[in-house]
């Protein structure tokens, strides 16, 4: 249907658009077409199920083509045509129509799939809505089982509640999953856009241009009801994107300018998702949240999905030439709102969250209202306000024959006006109030770049850059309320000979600010966080960066491309949190044509990706009110809690992550003519390989009172290890002047290894069989090795 | 600000902004032969000939705005001194004649195009003194501009900036691949028969000339739609010119992003800063060998900014426990699957009274 529907349209856009083209043209010579058409099909085989082989696109079984179009009178009246991959999913369809010189206007449809994952599983009923249901009969049952009676004995023949319990639940679990739904986890998005394009009206261009997205589909989501407890839901997408660009471009003589206004306004259909916890029909309230699971909590869940928002922009771009020094002054200030006000949802919909129930908090703590009830909030809807502007000044200027400048002046602002809330606690995934207070903190930030750069021309075949940038990064609601970073930059380009071109630069820059790690953590006694950490994005920091590329021509018909990038980042000041990142990328790109009838190319990319991290696990003790002997905080939370007593650096509960990830890329084809003008020959390959490692380490200490890591860490061989291949050959035979015969073949690779894959269920459990608490839908990678065999025809005119 | 305020500001702005255009543009057409740039030839008047109702909409704007017919001003089309001709060119470079007059830049139906004025000689210069001395690369002052050509990069530039010096273009002096040295011809061929006169058949191809570690990226498994052809490198970045980092077309980096990511756009109620900041904190948005186009691996990229007591300090290893009896492998739900995203699932910023740890 969807293609009937396509065609339809299609047809009728061109027909529509071609007539008044062809009434006009009759006061003129006729009009003249010229265009192909391509129709061919395919033969696929192999595990198309995976959502890597057609994650963006579609490979179909049977027919499918494109056609391109063109017709134009001469008068100037044209009208262009262009359809890709009709009938697919990946469809495309653009046309344009105007008249030379003087306007255009284009219509685009474009369909994009993504696919998350195919044939997974859920429990769920209602898939892509907001209203996620179970049956009563399970919630029951798993209900039933998981307050099984104490005293029962477990798999070992001791007492054992717990374990006991999971294993029944681990077991009835199970058997629902092997009925369970299959659906694919994919969304479309489907994009409309109109764009018209003046440019008759003297020195000034006029673009108007108005785009329609709808997205629509599921995704994998996570929907956990507390801690030791993951299960994954289809999250509903069913957006409208609605954006309206206008702008006005002038030219004439020194002066250029543009003007531009820009909305977009986004709408979620779906404003939330509900669903039924699998191990509860009714509610109940958890007495520890730490502990809360499926025996206790919530009988649904709910999540506020992505607000409407709204965002509007002027922006107006200003620049004068033939100033001093043979100069151009260009300058651009902008202004943007973002603004988004949906209706607040309750802390909660547990209705056993009443006025006097028990809280997460200080025993005999009770719960202030009813939570669910949404006229207990502070606030009833977001009214959140961002606005961001931009100035950005820069004068290039060409003083003499051999130096180029450029100063620059950029300040970008991101002002959150949103007003601050206090909320008097929160509900902890819809099991248990929490009395924590807590405050929103709308962060704010600026950031200004100033900067000059020289380019001396040393030879008329060499030139040297120099440049000095200072960025300086002002935030609201951080650790860092002002940092600097200056930056240097030196570049060398030189092309000594016609056979030889070489570009080289490095760049050193140092970032520094004061950091302060209470400031996330503002009316709180005890910062949650370890004070020694330094959030690498805020941090101090030295970098580095050296790229070298070099391209000898050995030949009119040959090309030799190296080049070398590598950097390094130090944050030099971090005890704790990201310390270094590195990389290291070589590349080797040769592009020959061997003789005329043979043009051979291939290419090599080693990158190299190593971060060093560190951490440490402990618990919190409270200077205010504990003491050694105070229970929860002596033991291991009393030699890790850095506030208390191991205030230091050293502490046998340290770790460290050393993540790695080395990238091997390489492929090559040619293209014969083999007979020419009747028989062409393709023939592509293309090999990446991932091979990541994750290496841990950590001081053992001798008291496992103190240290949180006595077992040795294990570290991960196999993360994300991934070789595609693929390899594509298509010979074209041309029967007639304007008719080819195409034919072609495909075969695509996808092999991944990673620790989640080792021993995959959809409801993990442990050896012992004890339930994890893990509900999955089998979203993870699947590998697949697909051959696709295809064959068509192209007849030009 | 109040959302009604700043509607209100962002209208009349935007009605200041267009007079002061449209007064220019008067200006402009009252002295009609001072384009900005002398070259750009359109040598058309608008004489209503338009198709439907584009063409009422077209005349009402000229009626108030420009009560007369514009003739914009002509170039030096008509100047044919030192000019030979494309068929003499054709007669030695067949090969380059027809790799042009067969694609856009060929089509002389279009006043914008070389081919509407002195078609190879646009881009070439004159010939008669390259013929007259009996050709030869360089001789009687032809131009090559090509990417192989010794001929300096601004000389080269010129040849195309002559008539490309405005729109995605207006920015290029001064910009990166100015800077770099660029020509124009490193990422242009009138003679390729590639789309927008492409050096190679696609944007990615294009810029992976250079950007060597960028095409290498493309290629892994966690991946924007770049080579499914679905987004091209200039959806993000403009290589002549912008004023934000990377020739970003946005006014920032995560302004570019909510332009397809909107829903991510907020502002939130609990809002997750450096998300906010910018998006590459934990986003690589060439590809990347984990999902999600993320830096790295959860938990541990989550890990490099919380270290909060109990479970987000805690180390997630592919560690041996027991449960008294035997040994066996268990990867916690704060590794496993999408680790800390397992629970903390609105990591982009959450509007729930309760998700202050995007839990909801």
């Amino acid at each position: 249907m969807k293609n009937v529907k396509l065609l339809a349209a299609l047809t009728l856009v061109f027909v529509l658009l071609l007539v008044p083209g062809w009434s006009f043209a009759q006061d003129e010579e006729e009009g003249t077409v010229t265009g192909s058409v391509s129709i061919g099909a395919k033969a696929v085989s192999g595990d198309r199920e995976s959502q890597k082989f057609q994650e963006y696109r579609e490979i179909p079984r049977g027919v499918s083509g494109d056609v391109e179009l063109q017709y134009q009178t001469n008068d100037k009246f044209f009208i262009e045509l262009d359809a890709k991959n009709i009938s697919q999913d990946d469809q495309k369809l653009n046309v344009k129509t105007g008249k030379y010189g003087q306007y255009s206007l284009e219509f685009v449809y474009d369909q994009i799939p993504h696919r998350f994952a195919l044939d997974a599983k859920t429990l769920f009923n209602g898939g892509g809505t907001g209203n996620l249901i179970l049956s009563d009969l399970v919630q029951t049952e798993l209900q039933n089982t998981s307050t099984d009676a104490v005293g029962d004995l477990d798999a070992n023949g001791t007492a054992n509640q717990t374990a006991d319990r999971n294993i029944a639940a681990a077991n009835r679990i199970k058997d629902l999953m092997n009925a369970a739904n299959v659906t694919d986890l994919q969304l479309f998005r489907k994009k409309t856009a109109l764009k018209l394009n003046v440019t008759s009206f003297g020195s000034v261009d006029w673009t108007l241009e108005w785009n329609n997205e709808k997205r629509k589909g599921t995704r994998p989501i996570a929907a956990s009801f507390g801690f030791g407890n993951t299960i994954e839901i289809p999250e509903p997408i069913d957006y409208d994107t609605n954006q309206l660009k206008l702008g006005a471009e002038f030219a004439k003589n020194s002066l250029y300018l543009n003007v531009g206004a820009y909305v977009s306004v986004f709408k979620n259909n779906v404003d939330t998702v509900t669903w039924d916890n699998p191990f509860r029909i009714t509610d109940s309230t958890a007495a520890n949240a730490y502990s809360a699971s499926y025996a206790s909590g919530a009988s649904k869940g709910l999540h506020d999905l992505y607000p409407d928002n709204k965002y509007s922009n002027l922006s107006l771009t200003g620049s004068l030439m033939n100033m001093p020094m043979n100069g151009r002054l260009s300058l651009t200030a902008a202004w943007g709102w973002m603004e988004q006000d949906d209706p607040f949802v309750a802390y909660t919909t547990n209705t056993a969250i009443t006025t006097g129930a028990v809280t997460g908090g200080t025993a005999g703590e009770t719960v202030p209202f009813n939570a669910f009830d949404k006229a207990n909030l502070p606030k009833s809807n977001a009214d959140a306000k961002v606005g961001t502007s931009l100035l950005n000044l820069s004068y290039a200027a060409h003083p003499s024959e051999n130096l180029n400048l450029k100063a620059r002046y950029r300040v970008y602002k991101y002002e959150n006006k949103t007003a601050q809330i206090a909320f008097p606690g929160y509900t902890r995934a819809d099991g248990v109030w929490e009395p924590v207070a807590e405050e929103t903190l709308p962060s704010s930030y600026k950031k200004t770049t100033a900067g000059l750069d020289f380019d001396l021309a040393v030879s008329k075949a060499t030139s040297l850059g120099f440049g000095y940038t200072l960025d300086t990064m002002q935030r609201t609601h951080r650790e860092v309320s002002k940092s600097n970073e200056k930056i240097y930059n030196i570049s060398l380009l030189t092309k000594p000979a016609d056979w030889l071109d070489i570009k080289t630069s490095y760049e050193n820059s140092n970032r520094t600010g004061d950091y302060d790690y209470t400031v996330p953590f503002e009316g709180t006694v005890v910062t949650a966080q370890l004070p020694f950490l330094r959030k690498y994005d805020e941090a101090n920091r030295k970098r580095n960066r050296l790229q070298f590329m070099t391209t000898l021509y050995p030949s009119e018909s040959f090309a030799l491309t190296g080049m070398v990038i590598v950097g390094k980042d130090d944050f030099m000041d971090s005890p704790f949190g990201l310390l270094e990142d590195k990389h290291s990328i070589y590349s080797l790109d040769a592009d020959v044509a061997v003789t005329e009838k043979v043009d051979f190319y291939a290419f090599y990319t080693r990158e190299n990706y190593k971060s060093l991290q560190k951490s440490r696990q402990w618990n919190p003790c409270n200077p205010a009110t504990d003491t050694a002997t105070t229970v929860g905080c002596t033991g291991a939370n009393e030699g890790s809690d850095p506030y208390y007593v191991a205030t230091g650096y050293d502490s046998p509960s340290n770790w460290t992550s050393e993540n790695e990830d080395i990238v091997d890329t390489f492929g090559g084809g040619f293209k014969v003519a083999v007979k020419p003008e009747k028989v062409d020959f393709d023939l592509n390959y293309a090999y990446s390989k991932s091979d990541g490692q994750i290496n841990l380490a950590s001081p053992l200490g001798a008291n496992t009172n103190v240290d949180s890591n006595m077992v040795t860490p294990v570290s991960f061989s196999d993360v994300d290890d991934i070789t595609t291949q693929t390899l594509k050959a298509k010979v074209n035979y041309t029967l007639k002047k304007n008719v080819s015969l195409i034919l072609g073949y495909m075969w695509e690779n996808f092999d991944v290894k990673d620790y989640n894959l080792v021993g995959f269920t959809t409801t993990p459990v442990s050896a012992t069989g004890a339930y994890q608490g893990t509900l999955l839908m089998d979203s993870l990678l699947k590998n697949y090795d697909v051959h696709v065999v295809s064959a068509g025809i192209s007849v030009k005119f | 600000m109040s959302g009604k305020k700043s509607g209100t500001a962002l209208m009349l702005s935007m009605v200041l902004g267009f007079l002061v255009v449209i007064a220019l543009n008067h200006a402009a057409w009252a002295a009609p032969n001072k384009d900005f740039s002398e070259s750009i030839v359109r040598a058309e008047t608008v004489d209503g000939q338009m198709a439907g109702f584009f063409k009422s909409m077209v005349s009402f704007f000229q009626s108030v705005f420009a009560p007369q017919s514009a003739v914009i001003a002509q170039g030096e089309a008509e100047n044919s001194s030192g000019y030979v001709g494309a068929e003499t060119c054709k007669t030695c470079h067949e090969d380059k004649y027809e790799s042009y007059i067969n694609q856009a830049m060929g089509n002389k139906l279009n006043p914008d195009t070389p081919a509407a004025q002195h078609e190879c000689e646009s881009c070439h210069g004159p010939g008669v003194a390259h013929v007259e001395a009996g050709g030869g690369r360089g001789v009687g002052g032809i131009i090559n501009p090509g990417v192989k050509s010794s001929l300096p990069v601004k000389e080269k530039n010129a040849v195309c900036l002559n008539c490309h010096s405005t729109g995605k273009r207006a920015l290029w002096h001064g910009s990166m691949h100015q800077s770099k040295g660029l020509s124009c011809t490193n990422c242009h061929s009138t003679h390729s028969g590639n789309p927008k006169n492409l050096a190679k058949p696609t944007q990615p191809e294009t810029c992976g000339q250079c950007h060597k570690q960028i095409k290498a990226q493309i290629q892994k498994q966690s991946h924007h739609p770049i080579k499914e052809g679905k987004v091209n490198c200039s959806d993000c970045h403009n290589p002549h010119g912008t004023v934000t980092e990377k020739l970003i077309t946005a006014n920032s980096i995560n302004e570019k992003c909510y332009e397809c990511h909107t829903e991510k756009r907020g502002p939130f109620l609990w809002e997750h800063p450096p998300a906010t900041e910018n998006c590459l904190t934990c986003h690589t948005p060439h590809g990347s060998s984990q999902n999600k186009l993320l830096v790295s691996k959860p938990p541990f990229l989550c890990q490099s900014c919380h270290s909060n007591s109990r479970h987000p300090g805690s180390l997630y290893g592919l560690n041996t426990t027991t449960d008294g009896s035997s040994e066996y492998v268990v990867l916690s739900s704060r590794i496993y699957y999408r680790a800390c995203l397992n629970c903390h699932a609105q990591f982009h910023g959450s509007n729930h009274p309760s998700g202050k740890s995007f839990l909801r």
